[in-house]
């Protein structure tokens, strides 16, 4: 008789995930620095997700920043300076199963990673690209990075920087095909949490700067903001980030922002004091390159073979 | 199926009927009356074979019959349904094509006939056939038979093409047989597995491809696959040109981390690929048949997708036949499982290997019991209800997803002795008996229904439970087409349609189906019946059509008409139909009779016999019962009405008047719980202290140790656009005491003291042990925390040095 024998294979209980399964090596990070912050948020989400560990990769480039897949207990691949992108895209592209994180710093990601960035941007493959922008290259040793601000004294401008920062999200929101950009900080965890969560849960490219502390050499770049929150600018919106009350009360400027539009996101990144945080931008409906480039995906050598006999065919003389 | 018969509508064809011109002789009265009772010797002639009941009598005129057979079979994989009437398929196609009234009109015209003449090719088709050629085929034999000019020729050519490139090819027509029930069921099966098994042969690829990566893999991690040689060819000529592979050998047999799979999971591993490899091989069984040899199908044997097995005993040989291809199909399942589970890393041999070493089909889900090759058995009813009987009844109690296609005769008396007269006893109602056994889908229907009997074929099919479907495809003789035999039985109630699916509810009027029959509300089907009298005008009467009337068409029951004169006249005579809800008292002294027609077009009045009558009411007896457990609302008002009139409406009123009952006891409890719980609260607020206002504190406002979160959370909710008043501060208090949810989880604090500081489930800091600690460590967690969320409090420890200093550090922060 039909069902006679129940079945209890299924009732093996599920791997639960801590957060010490998503946990790798000890964080060597400064005492104090921004990024415990960024790297506790984003085990969070995972933990929360319930994703298996090894559905995970995280992929950086050069800089503090890109120790970070050493400090997820999941896959990760440490790449080349700037190269955090190519490596993710490539990644995505053949699995996309995966969950790509992608952690980069101001200077591997708008310095020498810019071209990758651009591209990645437009790409729009589903992953998440978490730009840890503490306005200086910490690794290095304090030199000028291009988000550091005018007048800043660096080691390689001792008497300050001499020329204006770089605008990420301006420049992120004028690329084709853009479909997520939000600006968070990392002394806000409830925020950063909901924003890296939204980025996230975002089907397709999304860009996520985070202003982080370097106690090292940028403590008084955000000090100040930190003391006086009116210098941040919280966007609200139904469709943005959600946060609590409790949050809510810690931004004391807050403005209404949709974003769904485009050109007012622009606006709103163009002004740069107060600083925006929240989601700018989001369309979730622009097309994604993993559509593409993932097509063919579990077919048999049989079948590859076939299908290059096929190709191979319409060049025979 | 609409099974129609179209009356001819020109006067002279109807049925002639001859008036009387004297009243009843007592004699020939006697003789009537003696043969109703049961004496077959009196002088009066018994119908001829050409006699048919009144309505059928268009039905010599096959011209004017219309069937939904051919169907036209939808190729598997179409969407929409699995089959239409050809004919109708054909209309609306060319509706489509041609919409206007002036065109295609020679094809309009022409439509029957082609539809004719496809009938004709089809006719001695035992299995269904390649719809494309046989259209082209129809197509050629019209053109010739028409004649038409050369214009007019290609004109409808050009429409058919247009007409058969709208029906494709690829579909098969099939035609109406005594094996229609058994194609319609490979084709419904053919159209709903298929696509199951080819989903299935996917994952069984994609799981294979799975397997072979682990297994490369863990090659690669041995030894042997870290040779320098088998390096090198792993890097391939370019590859080994950039590499030095023997240093790479090396490099690679240091451990780092890579753990090889345990021997018990890789012997696992290499047991289930040569399964599903196997399983890889050749295509998909559609079904197995097994039949007597008594049903003459050699067409079966030459189905590629067909097992065919004959055997005396098919019930007993499906069951088996059944155990033993599920458990063939449980090896491969239990190999997908298991390969499902060794993918995902989750299997677990404590969990597992007692579930697999039990697996077997009572196991399968329906998805896994979709794979499996349906059972079909194709039987006549006889031997089941026979000699067979209990291996029948241990078939449908066994729940085995085994379909039983039986062809039963309405007329007949499955089981009963044989050369016995079927009516001498009451009729085994087969269809009742499998319902007995709870568990089985049984259906009552017929091929001349197709979309009913395709309903019913489905259902079975989906719902896994064993499915018995009782079938009447009628009997192939020269008087009346099978399908309109099969139609007549249909009709008189002697072989209702229903379906029993014990799965639709727990309600007898859920389960059973009535939906189909004619006139489903009333005893029997009634009908208007025209034909003309003596001098040629045309008259009207409506008629039943009863089980006596469908008893003419079957040879064996003929003995129980006869003719009655049609020159006499006797009032004591009435239809059949009236006679049967007549009381005893008022027929005592009538005799019954049936209205039909001869072979030359006369009507007459046949005679029939009490033994016939009994079967009649045998026959409206079990169709009352089955109308009652289907739940038809006439049915149970009138037993109601019948049986207990008196008792109704008293039923009613009790109903209500508990319902009434059951409120007010409810009610009344909702009360008394009610008053026991205010009573208990107010027991619990009358002990504690009166709530005070709170005393004004010298720093702003008050808040507890936990209070922040709170204070936060009941802050108004932020007004967009407006500027938010700041947080309210916090009180000093004694202990102290971390912002959890602000903390970013930079370490600092962690790194001074981990005792003092720990960290949550959310790795967020909280104070561990506060006397774990200095009041110093704490001020200076405080001044170094980046979210400057840890509040010192007050020095617990007051022979602590510096606390003078450390105080008026620790203000900023509390």
């Amino acid at each position: 008789m039909l069902g006679l024998k129940a079945d209890w294979s299924d009732e093996t209980p599920h791997r639960y995930f801590t957060l010490e399964d998503y946990a790798g090596g000890e964080a060597r990070w400064c005492p104090g620095c921004g990024d415990h912050g960024i790297l506790k948020a984003v085990q969070r989400i995972c933990r929360d997700e319930q994703i298996p560990p090894e559905n995970v990769v995280a992929v950086s480039g050069i800089g503090c920043s890109s120790r970070f897949p050493h400090y997820l207990g999941t896959y990760g691949f440490h790449g080349l300076h700037g190269r955090a992108l190519p490596v993710a895209c490539g990644i995505k592209a053949r699995r996309p199963d995966l969950h790509v994180w992608i952690a980069s710093g101001d200077g591997d990601c708008f310095s020498i990673g810019a071209g990758h960035w651009l591209h990645a941007v437009r790409y729009n493959m589903d992953m998440t690209l978490v730009v840890f922008d503490n306005n200086i290259y910490g690794l290095t040793k304090n030199q000028t990075s291009p988000t550091s601000r005018q007048g800043l004294k660096t080691n390689t401008h001792p008497r300050g920087s001499w020329l204006p920062p770089h605008n990420p999200l301006s420049v992120t929101l004028g690329i084709a095909n853009v479909s997520f950009v939000a600006q968070s900080v990392d002394w806000n965890p409830a925020h950063l949490y909901a924003t890296l969560r939204a980025a996230f849960d975002h089907k397709g490219f999304s860009f996520v700067r985070v202003l982080q502390r370097c106690p090292a050499y940028t403590a008084q770049v955000f000090d100040a903001l930190q003391r006086d929150p009116g210098k941040l600018r919280l966007l609200t919106h139904e469709d943005g980030i959600q946060v609590e009350d409790s949050v809510l009360c810690l931004f004391p400027n807050a403005c209404r922002h949709d974003p769904g539009d485009l050109n007012a996101a622009r606006d709103v990144a163009a002004i740069e004091d107060p600083v925006p945080i929240g989601l700018l931008f989001r369309d979730p409906d622009r097309p994604r390159y993993e559509t593409l480039s993932s097509e063919g995906l579990g077919r048999s050598s049989e079948d590859k073979l076939q299908a290059l006999d096929a190709v191979l065919d319409h060049f025979a003389i | 199926m609409s099974a129609t018969a179209t009356a001819l509508d020109s006067l002279a064809n109807l049925p002639i009927l001859t008036p009387a011109d004297s009243a009843a002789e007592p004699a020939l009265l006697g003789q009537l009356r003696h043969f109703h009772l049961g004496d077959p010797r009196v002088p009066l002639s018994a119908p001829e074979e050409d006699y048919l009941p009144a309505f059928l009598a268009a039905s010599r005129d096959n011209a004017q019959l219309r069937s939904d057979y051919p169907l036209y079979l939808h190729p598997p994989g179409s969407d929409g349904p699995l089959f239409e009437p050809l004919a109708g398929l054909l209309r609306q196609s060319l509706q489509a094509l041609a919409p206007g009234e002036f065109q295609a009109q020679i094809l309009k015209k022409n439509l029957p006939r082609l539809e004719q003449m496809l009938g004709h090719l089809l006719e001695r088709a035992v299995t269904p056939l390649p719809a494309g050629e046989l259209l082209l085929q129809a197509g050629e034999t019209l053109q010739d038979e028409l004649e038409l000019s050369k214009a007019r020729r290609d004109r409808l050519q050009s429409d058919l093409d247009k007409l058969f490139a709208a029906v494709p090819p690829t579909g098969r027509l099939l035609s109406y047989g005594r094996h229609a029930t058994l194609h319609l069921l490979l084709h419904a099966i053919r159209c709903r597995r298929l696509p199951r098994y080819q989903a299935f042969a996917a994952e069984i690829q994609r799981l294979l491809q799975q397997l072979h990566s682990l297994l490369a893999l863990e090659r690669r991690k041995s030894t042997a696959g870290q040779t320098p040689e088998s390096l090198t060819a792993s890097l391939g000529a370019t590859g080994s040109c950039f590499l030095d592979a023997s240093a790479l050998s090396e490099l690679l047999g240091q451990p780092r981390g890579s753990r090889p799979l345990t021997p018990e999971r890789l012997a696992r591993i290499q047991r289930i690929v040569p399964i599903l490899e196997a399983a890889r091989r050749g295509p998909p069984r559609l079904a197995t048949v097994i039949h007597t040899d008594a049903i003459p199908a050699p067409w079966l044997h030459g189905e590629p997708d067909c097992l065919t097995l004959a055997d005396a005993d098919p019930c007993g040989r499906a069951s088996a036949e059944f155990t033993r291809q599920a458990d063939e199909l449980a090896t491969l399942f239990r190999a997908v499982r298991i390969a499902r589970l060794e993918v995902a890393s989750q299997y677990q041999p404590e969990q597992h290997d007692p579930w697999f070493a039990t697996f077997g089909w009572e196991a399968f889900t329906p998805e896994e019991l979709d794979l499996l090759p349906p059972v079909v058995v194709v039987a006549f009813a006889d031997p089941l209800a026979g000699d067979q009987l209990s291996a029948f009844s241990r078939l449908l109690r066994a729940g085995q997803p085994v379909q039983i296609l039986l062809e039963v005769r309405p007329g007949a008396n499955h089981g009963a002795a044989p050369g016995t007269d079927p009516l001498a006893s009451y009729r085994l109602e087969l269809g009742y008996f499998a319902i007995s056994h709870r568990q089985a889908l049984v259906q009552q229907s017929s091929p001349a229904r197709p979309a009913h009997l395709l309903e019913g074929l489905l259902a079975a099919l989906d719902s896994h439970a064993t499915g018995l479907h009782l079938l009447t495809t009628g009997v192939f003789q020269d008087q009346v087409p099978a399908w309109l035999a099969a139609w007549s039985a249909l009709e008189s109630r002697a072989h209702p349609l229903f379906r029993f699916d014990p799965q639709a509810g727990s309600h007898w009027a859920e389960r059973l189906s009535f939906a189909g029959n004619p006139q489903a509300n009333a005893d029997w089907s009634r009908f208007e019946f025209r034909y003309q009298d003596w001098q040629g005008n045309e008259q009207a009467m409506v008629l039943a059509f009863t089980f006596a009337d469908f008893a003419l068409l079957e040879p064996p029951l003929r003995d129980h008409f006869r003719v009655i004169p049609n020159s006499v006249e006797a009032p004591v005579l009435i239809p059949l139909a009236e006679y049967l809800v007549e009381s005893l008292a008022q027929i005592a002294n009538r005799l019954p009779f049936v209205w039909a027609v001869d072979g030359n077009g006369f009507l007459h009045r046949l005679l029939v016999s009490r033994t016939l009558v009994l079967a009649c009411r045998d026959r409206q007896d079990y169709w009352r019962t089955l109308q009652e457990l289907a739940g038809l609302p006439r049915t149970a008002a009138a037993v109601a009405a019948v049986t207990t009139p008196a008792m109704a409406t008293p039923v009613a009123d009790q109903q209500a008047q508990w319902q009434a009952e059951q409120q007010a006891a409810l009610e009344q409890m909702r009360q008394t719980v009610l008053a026991e719980l205010s009573q208990r609260l107010q027991e619990v607020l009358g002990q504690l202290p009166a709530i005070a206002p709170l005393p004004e504190l010298p720093v702003a406002a008050a808040a507890p140790v936990a209070a922040p979160v709170a204070v936060a959370a009941v802050a108004p909710a932020a007004v967009p656009g407006e500027r938010l008043a700041p947080p309210a501060a916090v009180a000093v208090t004694a202990e102290p005491w971390v912002d959890t949810p602000r903390c970013t989880s930079c370490n600092v604090c962690i790194e001074l003291n981990p005792r003092l500081f720990v960290y949550n489930d959310n790795a967020q800091a909280m104070i561990g042990d506060p006397h774990a600690g200095t009041y110093a460590q704490l001020v200076k967690a405080a001044r170094s925390c980046p979210a400057r969320c840890i509040h010192p409090g007050k020095p617990l420890n007051p022979q602590e040095p510096d606390l003078d200093i450390l105080v008026q550090r620790a203000a900023a922060y509390n």
